[in-house]
């Protein structure tokens, strides 16, 4: 298992389709009966956190959802980049401000540990609904493409691509 | 790894209700808990049972959505308790009841569909018990015609009777509703596939056919007409228990297979038809309700099709079961999908269920038969929302 690092990351996130089926067919070796549990172990764990990071930003707990990323995390879209911690709070900041409440929920999830103690890989569908302060309503239909590394045992993101595909407003009726 | 199980966490009904009143607490309460503890060997027989308790989710939204009533109670445990202890909604105790009241709740929606996503499981008590949280989202459409989309989170604690998982306490939480108005539904109510009626039964009793467990395409064939009773037939399946390493196998093979079906809407909703003939088997077949498409060539032929005109799609998928035939290649699976779609300024809904069998050649799993069951398309028109209900509401 190698660690494929930050540079393989930003080769692949230019296009999500295609970074989504370059790790589907990504091929991790399993090994013998330790190796095999030890991955099904860690891949839960991937998307434990996968699922920890969709949680805290409904819950709109910054600090919890900033302690996910690593020190030196990039978070990116096709407009913004976020750098380190405190501007990742930057940038999702506003959105904890303008929901009243909010549903992320994430499907077709495809997670490869690359290194076992080091690195993982997440890709996934996100839909995220959620209602704003003037009770307008929000759909929006993306993707997550993640790079995740180890640290003191935990798994922290380290590379976050959000891409929203779709997005759409349903006003309230009168 | 930790092998130690803590005591101090606490277990069963009580620790449950405490933490039953505030969902974004009890995620939290789970989260914080490591996913499996104990020996290697209680290690693999969790990650066996996460894949089972799973199951039984995925269980409760068929049998909500079929509305068979004394079906889905038949997952809880005779004292079973479902709903709330703290005052915010109405507490049901044992089967008997739990059934009456899903009786009730199935029967004033025309069509319902419970996809559950975001699980995340923690084993307690020495592995006896299971908590799990969950989000979900039900769309419905009453009975007058109105859509809407229930969105919420599920808390439950599962406990062990012999070798079955039942569900111990349920704690269903809304969250907000969606509408989508309701002008374009009366045409759309024309194209809609009610579930057939409610059949008696229990879980080990495999209803209308059942044909053998084999794997074989006749046995696809004989089923793939009724979806419900296919999702059924796989639920029943009773499997010999495997030992700790084929079990390994087979869980690493259900990741795989789960893969398989994400690997099909990504390329899918990419419109790559390379991509979408890689997923199926040389002699795949994929039947709907308007086409037989027999072979990949045929297969890619009706993906273009699909794809005219046609802007955006998102197949989300959800409720899978997956069952291994054994001594073979191939295994069993249904599942539920969501697919959004948007033509030119239009939006919609499909509700969706595929019932396959996939093979595996080469190391690779692929679709050998796909049955996909259209159900309901209702487009989306503005509608607002209900007020948001942070800490949980009325009980679905």
């Amino acid at each position: 298992m190698t660690v494929l690092g930050r540079e393989m990351f930003e080769e692949m996130v230019g296009d999500l389709g295609r970074a989504y089926q370059w790790l589907y067919e990504l091929k991790t070796p399993v090994g013998g009966i330790d190796a095999q549990r030890r991955l099904l172990y860690e891949e839960l764990r991937v998307r434990d956190h996968l699922f920890s990071y969709a949680d805290a930003a409904d819950a709109k707990d910054l600090d919890r959802l900033v302690d996910l990323f690593t020190d030196d995390a990039v978070l990116s879209t096709a407009q913004k980049k976020a750098s380190g911690r405190e501007q990742v709070r930057g940038f999702c900041a506003p959105y904890a401000q303008l929901n009243r409440i909010s549903h992320h929920r994430l499907q077709n999830v495809v997670v490869r540990v690359t290194a076992i103690d080091e690195e993982a890989w997440i890709a996934s569908y996100l839909h995220s609904v959620s209602i704003g302060a003037d009770q307008v309503a929000f759909s929006n239909y993306g993707r997550y493409f993640g790079r995740l590394v180890q640290q003191d045992g935990r798994w922290r993101t380290a590379d976050w691509r959000i891409l929203i595909d779709e997005g759409r407003a349903y006003p309230r009726l009168p | 790894m930790t092998n130690a199980w803590p005591t101090a966490w606490g277990s069963g009904r009580e620790r449950f209700h405490e933490l039953a009143g505030d969902l974004w607490t009890a995620f939290r309460w789970v989260r914080d808990r490591e996913p499996i503890r104990g020996t290697d060997a209680e290690q693999i027989t969790q990650l066996a049972d996460d894949s089972a308790i799973r199951d039984i989710v995925s269980a409760y939204a068929y049998g909500q959505d079929i509305k068979d009533a004394p079906w889905t109670a038949s997952l809880f445990a005779t004292d079973g308790v479902f709903g709330h202890r703290d005052g915010s909604g109405r507490e049901t105790e044992g089967r008997e009841a739990i059934g009456l009241r899903f009786q009730n709740i199935t029967e004033a929606q025309k069509v319902t569909r419970h996809r559950v996503t975001n699980y995340m499981l923690r084993f307690l008590d020495g592995g006896a018990e299971a908590w799990l949280t969950a989000y979900f989202h039900m769309a419905r459409i009453r009975h007058s015609g109105e859509v809407e989309s229930v969105y919420g989170r599920y808390f439950g604690r599962f406990a062990k009777s012999g070798d079955q998982w039942q569900i111990a306490d349920w704690r269903p939480a809304v969250d907000f509703v969606q509408l989508y108005g309701d002008d374009s539904i009366e045409q759309n109510l024309q194209s809609l596939t009610d579930p057939p009626e409610s059949l008696p039964g229990t879980r080990a009793v495999v209803q209308g056919k059942s044909p053998p467990f084999d794997g074989g395409r006749a046995t696809w064939h004989a089923l793939r007409d009724d979806v419900w009773n296919a999702h059924r037939w796989l639920l029943g399946q009773e499997l010999p228990t495997p030992s700790p390493e084929e079990m390994l196998v087979q869980l690493l093979d259900e990741v795989a297979i789960r893969e398989l079906v994400s690997n099909y809407a990504y390329a899918h909703d990419s419109r790559d038809l390379a991509w979408t003939s890689s997923c199926f088997a040389d002699d795949a077949v994929l039947i709907n309700e308007t086409s037989v498409n027999e072979g990949n060539a045929a297969i890619v032929d009706i993906f273009r099709t699909w794809n005219q005109g046609m802007v955006l799609t998102f197949h989300r998928f959800s409720n899978l079961i997956v069952r291994f035939v054994p001594g073979t290649s191939d295994a069993w699976l249904s599942a539920y999908s969501q697919v959004t779609s948007a033509k030119f300024d239009l939006r919609y809904y499909t509700y969706v269920r595929y019932f396959a069998r996939v093979t595996k050649a080469s190391g690779q799993w692929k679709i050998a038969d796909w049955r996909i069951a259209r159900d309901a398309h209702p487009q989306l028109l503005p509608g607002g929302s209900t007020p948001a209900v942070p800490t949980g509401g009325g009980a679905r």
